[in-house]
């Protein structure tokens, strides 16, 4: 009998490479190092079986007193969701249009200056790493309580999300067009805006669905620290006690969320 | 001294009689760690030439049209094209004259997700207006009919509204000339124009080629690896062989035998 390898004509490779690399001393040591740190974390992170166990009575409780949800005050509510959606739809919106010409001056090969490129590089970066709700506080202590300063976060939220994947949709488009309307004379506006921009644009419209659900889910939040919306209300039905309007509140949310996602599904198999 | 040999330059077009619309001499070029990509290339080509330029892989033939519209920068050489010094252009007049060359590459590379009429628009790019310039819906009444125009001179303007990514790539290739001619070129280059069509498509596509630049009285440079099209579709044959041009002259002095020699 040959074997299969033989059959096939296979040669017996004697310096095949093995399936799996022995670590060397000194990435063993930082594995170690790094579970070490995760297991220390363990203890940081107030993990506790104990307490979710005592908690559970609590949270069944905290459930009972919600149900059945009171609907007395759904008009206020109601008015209070829609203005979260206006603020999350406007500063989405906004943040996109914005987005879109940073972009264009943080992507490598559209960039008229390296300076230009470095400097929004690091706006984009800087909008991205710092939290919404640390923007929606420094915006409450500027521009006082209120919607104006939760869309001005989700703004700059926006920002931070889609300046990054917009430059980088336009760094990935194929060359070919470009290199074809740079021989025919054109400007870089005119290849940006001709051809850029159009093979980019199923990945614009993806990011941008992602913004806007994403702004929605964090302006829910926002008014927790006083930047307008819902937010607001659920924090004082909570102070109140009053868990069957909260429970109202949380319902809703989940609505709106769960609306905006599904628009935002039906969209993109439209389009893409 | 400068000024001298322009004269000369002019004065020996006189003599000919005839318009030279592109003349290299001495260009060179090498790419960091590449080594020599052109070596010394001297040439010229008169008005309404259709040249063949043969050679094997990585000879240098891409390179040398490149340098031609200074998409690559040369290192050396004087390059005239229709009559303006390309290698020492500043950036606006060099977009001037590459928008009077029509560069046909091996794929079409139309914008994907625009219509057909849309690409050929793009063609008009640098006759001014800007953004009219970027969708056919913005474009001009004149303009669009111009490019409906050009479709008819390729046989497709029954595609003006099919988007360039849905097309076969003879199609794709007869858009992309349709492009090339809305710029009303003088000059056509074209880098293995129909390397990747299928022998059919491929005839079709280098005769409508050679019919576009008999009426619209175009000169045209054309790259290939098929000696059979270089041998059919021109009047002047040139053949590179590591840089260095191996042959150049009339078309009916050669047989296909002569050209197998330099790819050995
Ligand atoms: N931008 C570049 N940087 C470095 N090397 C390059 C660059 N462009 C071309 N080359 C090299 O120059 C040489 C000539 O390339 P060129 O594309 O001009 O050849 P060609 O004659 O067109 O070949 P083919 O028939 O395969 O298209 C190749 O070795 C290539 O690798
Ligand atoms: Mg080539």
């Amino acid at each position: 009998m040959k074997s299969t390898a033989e059959l096939s004509g296979i040669q017996n490779y004697k310096n095949l490479p093995n399936r799996f690399e022995l670590p060397s001393a000194w990435k063993f040591f930082l594995y170690f190092l790094g579970i070490c740190f995760f297991i220390y974390s363990l203890s940081g992170s107030g993990l506790s079986g104990g307490d979710l166990v005592r908690g559970v009575p609590n949270m069944a409780r905290l459930v009972g007193e919600m149900t059945p949800p009171e609907f007395s005050r759904i008009r206020s509510i109601s008015l209070a969701m829609l203005q979260t959606f206006q603020m999350a739809l406007v500063g989405a919106t906004i943040g996109i249009i914005i987005s879109f010409f940073l972009a264009v001056l943080a992507s490598r090969r559209n960039s008229p200056h390296p300076a230009l490129y470095y400097s929004t590089r690091f706006i984009i970066a800087f909008c991205r790493s710092v939290p919404d709700l640390v923007w929606a506080v420094l915006f409450v202590a500027s521009v006082g309580l209120g919607v104006f300063a939760g869309t001005l976060t989700i703004i700059i939220d926006t920002i931070g999300f889609c300046g990054r994947f917009f430059a980088e949709a336009m760094e990935e488009v194929d060359q070919g067009p470009e290199e074809a309307l740079q021989t025919i004379g054109a400007t870089r506006l005119d290849i940006v805006m001709s051809a850029v921009v159009p093979a980019a644009m199923p990945s614009f419209v993806n990011s941008s669905l992602f913004a806007i659900e994403k702004a929605v889910r964090s302006s829910v939040v926002l008014g927790l620290v006083g930047a307008g919306g819902i937010g607001i209300e659920l924090k004082v039905a909570m102070d109140m006690f009053e868990y069957q309007t909260a429970a109202t509140i949380i319902l809703s949310i989940f609505l709106l969320v769960i609306a905006v996602e599904q628009f935002s599904i039906t969209i993109r198999s439209r389009f893409m | 001294m400068l000024l001298q040999s322009e004269t000369t330059y002019i004065d020996s077009d006189m003599i000919s009689g005839e318009e030279i619309h592109l003349a290299v001499s001495s260009l060179a070029k090498s790419f960091d760690g590449r080594g020599v990509i052109l070596d010394d290339v001297s040439f010229s080509i008169k008005k309404g030439d259709a040249v063949a330029l043969i050679g094997g892989n990585g000879s240098g033939k891409s390179t040398l049209l490149r340098c031609c519209l200074r998409l690559v920068e040369p290192d050396r050489g004087e390059i005239s094209l229709l009559g303006m010094p390309v290698t020492s252009l500043r950036r606006s007049p060099l977009r001037a004259l590459r928008s009077r060359v029509g560069l046909i590459f091996q794929r079409h590379n139309l914008v994907p997700r625009l219509t057909v009429l849309s690409n050929v628009i793009h063609g008009s790019m640098n006759s001014g207006w800007g953004f009219r310039r970027w969708r056919q819906g913005f474009a001009p009444a004149e303009i669009r009919e111009q490019a409906i125009g050009c479709l008819e001179k390729v046989g497709l303007p029954h595609l003006a509204n099919s988007r360039a990514d849905q097309l076969s790539g003879g199609e794709s290739q007869r858009v992309a000339i349709a492009r090339a001619l809305m710029q009303k070129p003088d000059f056509i280059m074209a880098d293995e124009p129909v390397a990747s069509l299928d022998p059919k498509v491929g005839r079709e596509v280098m005769d409508l080629f050679v019919n576009l630049i008999k009426t619209e009285n175009i000169t045209f440079l054309f790259v290939s690896h098929d000696l059979e099209h270089a041998l059919t579709y021109s009047n002047r044959l040139m053949a590179m062989k590591d840089g260095v041009l191996h042959l150049n002259g009339e078309t009916k002095d050669y047989q296909t035998a002569d050209l197998h020699e330099i790819y050995g």
